[in-house]
């Protein structure tokens, strides 16, 4: 692209069609909305009058609510689980790249079932004797419009968020409050494409100490992660959270804002 | 210009080519271009009428980037030429290729700077973007189309 973008631009127009009659097309189309306009406000009254009929119908004869019927059971949630068969560790690129993170503080990360699905991926972490330090969980989204990230302890207010090199911007949650679920995560947003990561890594849950229960990554670690732009594609092109198929997605301490 | 028709004319005039140029930038096809522009200039013609119109060019490319990206979700081509259009160059189609490969806000915003011309400040309200994020939309916008277009000459040539 040596060429000024601009530059470049005009001569993609090149073989631009005439505009023939456009302008009074336009006033053609400008007219017809006018008028669709006015049937729909014509419509939108009408609909009104007989709600407020069928409203006070109903109130005068149903002043009691039915009891009769049974109520309705429950139906047993279907939890697919994803059919991607389990990789080994070179053949995973989500693991090669948190492998060497892990590896370098003398612990070990492998797959924990269910390991994977569409746009997920879950590790356990070990101590080098073994002892359980807790598990990495990722998830990849496609998030189009600019979203309101996440504020911790505050639902309706959107983040601000920190840029990242190659147009990422993210926000680092770190929450140790709770001894037992200490939580380092962070969501980060390609801007170029809208596909968006959300990495969290816990300690052990449920051992109620708050050393067991502290990540085995902090939190520099897992924003470092977050935003290394390699994480990106090292889901597949088509992979997604939000989809169907993603039924055992993990649940993270703050959840992805998805469209 | 509410209401008066010979503004509303001399304002469709003038901007409806300049519209429909940055519409097939966005969509890469003349026809959905010209459909697309029309249908805006027929809104703002509409709303300008009945007073509700502040600022024509805000809300006319507004409205049609939003329209352009609404109806880009399910692209399946890259460039559509005009009928009877002569051939056209290689390289415009692999900008237009590369163009399109990025996020519809990202585009949005590399069309109305560079293309169309666009202060930050006025590409902001046109989508609704303040201007930090204007900036980084430009800054990813085009570095990641300087990637796009290395690799696919390096494709071509290879």
């Amino acid at each position: 692209m040596s060429m000024p973008l601009t530059r470049l631009l005009e001569h993609v127009l090149e073989g631009e069609p005439d505009l023939g009659d456009e302008v009074d097309k336009v006033f053609r189309d400008a007219t017809r909305i006018r008028r669709r306009r006015n049937r729909t406000l014509l419509a939108a009254g009408a609909a009104a009058v007989v709600a407020i009929a069928a409203t006070g119908f109903l109130l005068t004869t149903t002043l009691l609510p039915d009891h009769s019927r049974p109520a309705a059971q429950p139906s047993a949630a279907a939890t697919t689980r994803s059919p991607v068969p389990v990789p080994s560790a070179i053949a995973d690129p989500v693991l090669a790249l948190l492998a060497p993170v892990v590896d370098g503080k003398k612990m070990h990360i492998y797959p924990r079932p269910p390991e994977r699905g569409n746009g997920w991926r879950q590790y356990s972490v070990t101590g080098t004797d073994g002892t359980p330090r807790g598990t990495l969980e990722l998830a990849v989204y496609q998030v189009g419009k600019d979203p309101c990230f996440p504020v911790l302890g505050k639902p309706n207010k959107c983040a601000r968020t920190e840029w990242a090199p190659a147009g990422i911007e993210y926000v680092r949650y770190d929450d140790d409050h709770d001894p037992d679920w200490q939580v380092h995560q962070t969501i980060a947003r390609r801007i170029s494409d809208g596909r968006t990561l959300a990495v969290m890594a816990t300690g052990e849950r449920g051992s109620d100490d708050a050393t067991t229960g502290k990540p085995a990554l902090t939190g520099e670690q897992i924003e470092k992660i977050g935003t290394d732009e390699r994480l990106f594609d090292a889901f597949g092109a088509d992979e997604s959270c939000a989809e169907p198929s993603s039924a055992a997605c993990p649940a993270f301490r703050l959840p992805v804002p998805v469209d | 210009m509410s209401g008066d028709d010979d503004g509303l004319r001399e304002f469709v005039t003038s901007r409806l080519p300049h519209l429909r140029r940055s519409a097939f930038l966005m969509c890469g096809d003349w026809e959905l271009a010209t459909e697309l522009t029309r249908a805006t200039l027929a809104r703002v013609v509409a709303d300008s009428r009945r007073g509700a119109v502040a600022d024509p060019d805000v809300y006319a490319y507004s409205d049609l980037m939003e329209a352009c990206r609404r109806r880009n979700r399910r692209r399946e081509h890259v460039f559509v030429a005009a009928a009877g259009a002569e051939g056209v160059a290689a390289e415009s189609i692999l900008l237009l290729d590369a163009l399109h490969k990025l996020a519809p806000r990202c585009r949005a915003v590399l069309v109305l700077r560079h293309w169309d011309g666009f202060e930050l400040d006025a590409v902001g309200a046109m989508l609704d973007l303040d201007d930090e994020r204007v900036s980084a939309y430009e800054r990813a916008g085009l570095a990641a189309l300087q990637k796009l277009l290395t690799d696919s000459e390096a494709a071509l040539t290879a």
